[in-house]
């Protein structure tokens, strides 16, 4: 590979003009791209990381702008021409991808106009005809089957695998040098991120286009990128060669965000735990056959799934979207009725956390109420005395390592890892002897989700509160959980010891999911 | 899509059916007998009797229904009470003059209402933005027959456009009628244009903040472009439904505005043949709205449809 300097950023400069203050969000940000590598940037939300990438790409929002630097590209300065220049680069010489495959995609278009749209913008001389042909081709080229009808369908016909893919045949059809990669897999399964990032390395190696990667994702960033960028606060805090930053990291920041990465270590036994609350044997549920989902002619998800859950234990539950996880949990509360099958219950009292902070709180009423609620349900259970509901709530918050002073915050004052304790605040103050958590740390930051699995596990310890752990994510459940279930459209198809399913897992689901994750090799 | 035709023709149909259903057993059960109504209080009972029967008022109800239904599905809703002719004679001429009004208002309305809307929204901001802000609020709190008196005194009055009251006939000056009908038509559709205005730039702004626009923009797309390929065709989505709601709720707001231009539209009709209990004229005029009603909705449906392709598409 001919090391050719591509593209150049000299002291680039960013600030959000959102309130009367203009606000530096990225700090004398450099970058020289080379002919033909895979460059990553990580860090956390709000490092400036994707706002940097967007600054070349030229395609910074409105209360965002470059204020200084420059960005070289061709012997032109992108930071500093005009619309229409910048226009014959966009799409022709430099493409974006884009983290939510389906929002990026215009949603009333079909897919192959939106393939080819750059085609018929940077290249009039091609006709109709072929444009459609090279669009098809194109779809082929990122492995979807059937491209010919993926051209016709809408986004919304087509899996979050699927659009992401449509959306690199998209930015690669006019074969550009540079393509901007901003947080493309973050959205989709594991295993689907696989696939997705070994097309991206493929396109490199194929057609030698240089590749700039945008992720929070340390683990991915090292499957990619033969080196790296590591921002914080908007400054690029550590730079050097993938390898050499994980061997060798020389800043404190870096070395945390290697330290929050979930390591597979050998664990310690677990000590023997004998009452079972938790008995569920050859069920099986589903929505029926209204469900439009799934197994239409019987309307079952769920198919012939044992498991127990004992008093003080962290079960892990595996599987990506759509292989049943929510309906177990759903018919675990008793909000789905079973088709078939028994749960026996004994002294079980549950409690739910959910994935999404955000949208699980609600953002009009201060931390005190929300606890209040949950506690009294809404004013329905006598719990005593203001004052013995209010030492409640501050025991609650105390639980989740949250001070007093939280009380009257509202969660938009919150951070997204404070609103998730208070989430678990919320689940804990009714005294459950068991947590379902579904997906409890996957809209989180690494530094930040490392810090809430240490606080679940700290729970459990000090209450012998047991909990359902739902989660797409290998590492972390190996980080937290005893044994694991993976499962698989609605089947259990692999149990036992979490050490012992990751060394020698035996269903080939279970490997794909473990080698998707990095921790088998097939 | 044909499967799609096919389920919203056939909800259309029964939604028809049920409301004819209502409209005749209302009617029906309402108190007063159209036989007294027409020989007057003194009529001996046996003349009663055979009015009655010559009315086919004596069969039992859903004889009756299927005899009315029968003959309005060839077109003949009967004779009116009041003025033993057709409703047909009667109501033809007077649908033909509103139909003509209302929708004249609606093509003023997108003629005029889309391209501003659009203007509006790619000037956010500037000065052109605020001022038709303004001046669309002033607009839209305007009732349409106040409108119609502003527009008769500013058109007919001052500019002497048109003859106030001097409504022409179409059967003797076709052009002559458009151009009188042109008046009121505005005076309905402006209060309705602001709305629509303030509506769709609205959504354009609204759609401009999208995802999607981002990926447009990545592309080489020029704001134009973005605009004109992606942007429109999301931002009409919400606008079509709105337009399709002011369409039906138009046939109803042109009595008022009939009565203020002096139009021999169907509105005072239908008020003088509910106070004379005229009910072949009040049924085929109300079977007439719901008929439009529905063949509106229907429209929208289908356009939705076409503009949205995620519409319809597990049921």
């Amino acid at each position: 590979m001919n090391k050719l300097p591509l593209l150049k950023v000299e002291d680039l400069q960013i600030e959000f003009h959102d309130h009367s203050l203009p606000e530096t969000a990225v700090y004398d940000f450099d970058l020289t791209l080379m002919k033909g590598e895979i460059v990553g940037i990580v860090g956390e939300s709000g490092a400036g990381k994707s706002l940097s990438a967007l600054a070349i790409a030229g395609l910074l929002k409105r209360h965002s702008a470059i204020r200084a630097g420059r960005i070289l590209f061709d012997d032109l300065d992108l930071s500093n021409c005009s619309r229409e220049v910048l226009r014959e680069y966009q799409g022709d010489e430099i493409a974006v991808i884009f983290q939510e495959p389906m929002s990026s995609l215009n949603p009333v278009k079909r897919v192959g106009e939106q393939v080819e749209e750059s085609l018929r913008i940077h290249h009039r001389e091609i006709d109709r005809k072929e444009r459609k042909e090279r669009a098809i081709r194109a779809l082929e080229s990122v492995g979807l089957k059937e491209s010919a009808r993926v051209y016709e369908s809408y986004p919304h016909e087509l899996s979050g695998g699927m659009r992401q893919r449509a959306m690199i045949a998209a930015a690669m059809i006019a074969e550009p040098q540079i393509l901007i990669a901003d947080e493309p897999t973050t959205a989709l399964d594991v295993t689907v991120q696989a696939q997705i990032l070994a097309l991206l390395k493929q396109i490199n190696r194929e057609k030698g286009t240089t590749v700039l990667f945008i992720s929070h994702d340390l683990r991915v960033i090292r499957q990619l990128c033969s080196r790296v960028l590591v921002m914080k606060d908007g400054r690029v805090v550590e730079e050097g060669d993938t390898e050499r930053i994980f061997e060798h990291p020389r800043e404190e920041y870096t070395r945390s965000l290697i330290r929050a990465i979930p390591q597979v270590k050998q664990k310690e036994p677990a000590p023997p735990r004998e009452r079972e609350i938790l008995a569920v044997s050859h069920l099986d549920a589903g929505y029926g056959k209204r469900s439009v989902k799934k197994n239409a002619a019987t309307g079952k998800i769920l198919t012939d799934v044992s498991f127990v859950l004992k008093e003080g234990e962290i079960l892990g539950l595996a599987g990506e979207s759509g292989s049943g996880k929510s309906t177990l949990a759903r018919t675990i509360l008793g909000l789905l009725k079973p088709m078939a099958g028994t749960i026996t219950r004994k002294d079980f009292r549950p409690a739910m956390v959910f994935q999404d902070p955000y949208g699980s709180l609600n953002p009009a009423y201060p931390v005190r109420w929300i606890l209040e609620e949950a506690y009294t349900g809404g004013g329905r259970i006598r719990r005593g005395s203001p004052t013995e509901i209010r030492e409640k709530i501050i025991d609650a918050l105390a639980r989740v390592e949250l001070p007093e002073s939280f009380l009257e915050r509202k969660p938009a004052e919150l951070s997204g890892g404070q609103r998730q304790r208070v989430a678990i605040a919320e689940a804990l103050i009714a005294d459950p002897n068991v947590l379902i958590a579904d997906e409890p740390v996957s809209a989180l930051d690494v530094t930040v989700q490392s810090q809430i699995l240490k606080l679940l596990a700290d729970l459990r310890d000090k209450t012998g509160v047991s909990i359902l752990f739902i989660s797409h994510d290998l590492s972390v459940i190996h980080s937290l959980c005893e044994r694991v279930l993976i499962m698989k459209k609605g089947q259990i198809v692999e149990a036992g010891e979490v050490d012992a399913v990751y060394r020698d897992p035996e269903h080939p689901y279970t490997k794909e999911l473990l080698a998707a994750a990095g921790l088998y090799h097939m | 899509m044909v499967r799609y035709l096919g389920k919203k023709l056939l909800s259309a149909a029964v939604t028809l059916f049920a409301v004819s259903v209502l409209v005749f057993v209302s009617f029906a059960l309402i108190p007063g007998d159209p036989a007294v109504r027409k020989l007057g209080t003194q009529a001996t009972p046996q003349a009663l009797e055979q009015m009655r029967e010559s009315m086919g008022l004596t069969a039992p109800l859903p004889v009756r229904y299927v005899r009315w239904a029968a003959q309005f599905i060839q077109g003949d809703p009967g004779i009116s009470y009041s003025y033993d002719m057709p409703v047909r004679t009667l109501l033809g001429d007077k649908f033909f003059v509103t139909m003509s009004l209302v929708l004249m208002s609606f093509l003023l309305l997108v003629a005029i209402s889309i391209p501003l809307g659009i203007a509006h929204a790619k000037r956010e901001g500037h000065l052109f933005d605020r001022l038709f802000l303004v001046l669309g609020q002033i607009t839209m709190s305007i009732p349409p027959f106040f409108m119609g008196i502003l527009v008769t005194l500013l058109f007919g009055i001052v500019l002497k456009l048109f003859v106030p009251g001097g409504y022409v006939s179409w059967k003797t000056d076709p052009a002559g009628f458009l151009l009188y009908l042109f008046f009121p038509a505005l005076s309905i559709a402006l209060p309705r244009v602001a709305m629509t205005v303030k509506l769709l730039r609205a959504e354009v702004l609204k759609e401009a903040e999208k995802d999607y626009v981002r990926t447009a923009y990545s592309r080489g797309n020029s704001t134009m472009m973005v605009l004109y390929r992606h942007v429109l065709k999301n931002a009409f989505i919400p606008v079509l439904t709105f337009l399709s709601m002011n369409l039906t709720d138009m046939v109803a707001g042109s009595v008022i505005i009939e009565q203020v231009f002096g139009i021999p539209g169907y509105g005072r009709f239908l008020l003088v043949s509910i106070l004379g209990r005229d009910y072949p004229v009040v049924e085929a005029i109300i079977m007439g709205l719901a008929a439009f009603v529905i063949l509106v909705n229907l429209l929208t449906d289908l356009l939705y449809r076409l503009l949205d392709p995620r519409v319809g598409e597990a049921g």
